[in-house]
């Protein structure tokens, strides 16, 4: 009998699906003919039998999850000579072994040796100084850790000296307070230390929770924006509204949503959850720091009140009236550097699973049909999730966003 | 003084105690004209008579109730059940009599027997030979239970057993009945029952182990403290009763406690130490009180000792991850 273990293939995987299974119990198998079709997380692969013989057990029904290790398939191989050759080998291993453990019979082994080990005596034992610990909870023990802080320098409040909670806040309260103040003295005269504003802490937080968690990665393209460039002057004049590109871009990347859902997803375990709402945050540049409004459900907006809500959100992050509305519930993020930058890495905004970037506008010498034109180009970037989406459906969305861009009557009669 | 391995120490323990008083009688299964299969009683049949150290029928039940008769008549009798593996037949006169005459009588009753017997693994023995159920019998109200890890405790803690007016099981490492020597003392003296030993006094973690769990540690410690880590040792040496006082000081000094036993993990002497921890000195633990020990299946034989036994690398991995807690 031959017990085949499903093994890994390659890539350090675990476990995989199977997906077809070519044979049934009691088929002859030659060694080498695919056995079963597996889906690991890398790839699907065939495997092969490692033995010419009749199969007698299938462990497995097609769409189970079969583990490395796990024993698949048993085929009968005929294999009993090798059966009796393994037992003789292992009954000489152990008669072996039992030469070798000698002895090993009612009484066992006893070591044996000489070795002299310190006796004891009785001498008066000096006292000594005990170093002082703290009294306190696990929990409390846990605070002071996370918040570096010595339990044995804080003064307890409570029974006995024990020291509560609030006492090693207070402590770390204090402490930090004075290190704040503190200005560290170099040879070149004084560094300047100032404690982060609460929007640059949150903006550090966020933005450390994406990087970690979030394994980037980030698609270049230029959209040529000639044909919006003429649209937008005349909508202007029409309406007599100056507009930005802004509208028009947020509504493609709707369009672009609406055909590939994903980027409009978000991760919850080992789930894809799409959302409903197409809910955009605009990144919005502040003298006080980043902050990403958001325009909410873009799907029964026009230009023109795409247009209108962004210049509310704008004013009200400048002017730091932005109520929590404002500024939760974001599917999507748009990011427009144009101002400081040609091109840039935008940075997805944890739990979201992408993000555009807007580059700098500008006229460029671009080959249409073997011949020099001028364009105005806009450069742009977006980061995905990679853990979801791939570089070739990042590509496609950018395509999808492209083709409204690049035609813009269309966005006029979605 | 002369150094002694721990055979030799209870050998003479048993000599000594002999000599002293004609009511102690020795008897088991090859106990008498063989000496014990390890030695333990040797020539105390040709110094002191048939009628004082004999051999007895294969009758753990036997064994442990005639002994409870002559303890409950006046006499000493100190009984060797040859494997701590064979006391299965024994157990209901020990747990159910032997360990309840005192309550049963309201007191008018005491017995004052010794049964000793060989426990643990370690020496490649055959299946049921090496098992540790220290816990099983200090589970029992009314049992002392008692494990020497040295000569010195191993003669001192014997004869504390002969003296004391209740049933005490003596529990012997066999695998270290003669891994070492000690200077031991020649005259009669006592080591408490209940009491630990401090083998080493430290500052960072408190490790409590006994019988063969000591050399394995002391081994381990001996790196740990070069590596800067300061343990303290702790030789439990009487499983009931516990001494609570020495534990509960000792994990208040370091905030760190260990307790290693080679018994299987489940409802050991080791969950009973941790409540004790938790009960006694909880404010002033930086770390969960911790417990290594062997795992949960009968004790492999010889080929697969080696996997279930505590060794020096096992404490030292487990100590400095609760260090680094």
């Amino acid at each position: 009998m031959f017990e085949f273990k499903f093994a890994d293939i390659g890539e350090g995987i675990h476990q995989g699906k199977v997906l077809d299974c070519f044979f049934k119990i009691g088929d002859m198998v030659e060694e080498g003919e695919s056995l079963f079709l597996v889906e690991t997380d890398k790839v699907n692969a065939e495997i092969p039998s490692p033995a010419k013989g009749i199969i007698t057990a299938i462990n497995f029904e097609i769409n189970d999850i079969i583990n490395v290790g796990d024993v698949v398939v048993v085929i009968d191989d005929g294999s009993s000579a090798e059966v009796i050759e393994t037992i003789t080998e292992e009954k000489e291993k152990a008669e072996a072994e039992t030469e070798e453990g000698k002895g090993a019979s009612v009484v066992g082994e006893v070591t044996v040796s000489n070795e002299l080990i310190p006796g004891f005596h009785t001498e008066e034992k000096e006292e000594k100084v005990i170093r002082r610990k703290s009294l306190a909870t696990p929990i409390a023990r846990r605070m002071a850790k996370d918040l570096e802080v010595d339990i044995n320098e804080v003064e307890g409040s409570g029974l006995n000296g024990r020291v509560m909670k609030e006492d090693i806040q207070k402590f770390h309260n204090l402490n930090n307070k004075a290190e704040t103040t503190k200005s560290v003295v170099l040879e070149n005269g004084d560094d300047i230390r100032e404690e982060m504003s609460l929007v640059r802490k949150a903006i550090f937080k966020t933005v450390s929770i994406s990087k970690k968690e979030i394994p980037h990665t980030t698609l270049f393209d230029d959209i040529d924006l000639e044909q919006l460039v003429k649209l937008r002057g005349e909508l202007s004049e029409e309406i007599g509204v100056k507009l930005t590109y802004m509208p028009f871009i947020m509504k493609a990347v709707y369009l672009g949503i609406k055909k590939y859902p994903v980027f409009n997803s978000t991760i919850d375990g080992e789930e894809i959850v799409y959302k409903k709402q197409v809910n955009l945050g605009v990144a919005v540049d502040t003298d006080y720091g980043l902050v990403v409004p958001v325009l909410k459900d873009l799907s029964s907006l026009s230009i023109i009140e795409i247009s209108e809500k962004l210049k509310g959100l704008s004013s009200r992050a400048r002017d730091k009236k932005l109520s929590m509305e404002d500024i939760t519930g974001g599917t999507f993020t748009v990011s427009n550097f144009g101002k400081f930058a040609k091109a840039g890495t935008p940075i997805i905004k944890h739990p979201e699973v992408a993000v555009l970037g807007i580059g700098r506008v500008k006229k460029q010498a671009v080959i249409i049909d073997s011949e020099i034109q001028i364009r105005s180009i806009l450069p742009v970037s977006l980061s995905v999730d990679h853990r979801i989406i791939d570089g070739a459906d990042g590509g496609r969305f950018i395509e999808e966003v492209r083709s409204y861009l690049e035609n813009p009557k269309l966005l006029l009669l979605s | 003084m002369e150094a002694l391995n721990n055979i030799e120490a209870l050998n003479q323990a048993l000599d000594q105690m002999m000599e002293k008083d004609e009511k102690i009688v020795i008897y088991g299964e090859d106990a008498g004209f063989e000496g014990g299969v390890f030695r333990a009683t040797k020539g105390l049949q040709a110094k002191y008579g048939k009628d004082r150290c004999f051999d007895s029928p294969l009758t753990e039940a036997g064994i442990i109730g005639s002994g409870i008769g002559m303890a409950i008549n006046g006499m000493k009798p100190v009984l060797e059940i040859q494997f701590q593996g064979f006391l299965f037949p024994g157990l209901n006169q020990l747990l159910v009599h032997g360990a309840r005459y005192r309550n049963r009588s309201r007191g008018r009753f005491t017995v004052p027997m010794v049964v000793r017997m060989p426990y643990g693994g370690g020496i490649r023995a055959l299946e049921h030979h090496s098992e540790s159920i220290e816990a099983m019998l200090a589970h029992t109200p009314g049992l002392k239970v008692v494990i020497p890890s040295n000569p010195y405790d191993t003669k001192g803690l014997m004869i504390s057993a002969i003296k004391d007016p209740d049933p005490v099981v003596f529990l012997e490492p066999k695998r270290i009945y003669r891994a070492f020597k000690q200077e031991v003392p020649m005259e009669i003296y006592e080591v408490p029952i209940g009491k630990a030993r401090i083998l080493k006094e430290g500052n960072d973690i408190t490790v409590v182990g006994w019988g063969a769990m000591i050399p394995e540690i002391q081994l381990a410690v001996k790196d740990l403290e070069e590596e800067g880590i300061s343990v303290e040792i702790i030789d439990l040496r009487t499983i009931s009763p516990i001494d609570k006082e020495a534990i509960e000081n000792s994990v208040k000094k370091t905030g760190r406690f260990l307790v290693v036993h080679e018994a299987v993990k489940s409802f050991g002497v080791g969950a009973e130490l941790i409540s004790i921890v938790n009960e006694k000195a909880f404010l002033h633990l930086e770390c969960p009180p911790t417990r290594l020990t062997g795992y949960d299946v009968t004790i492999p034989l010889a080929k697969g000792e080696g996997h279930f036994m505590i060794n020096p690398e096992k404490i030292k991995s487990k100590v400095k991850e609760l260090i680094n807690y």
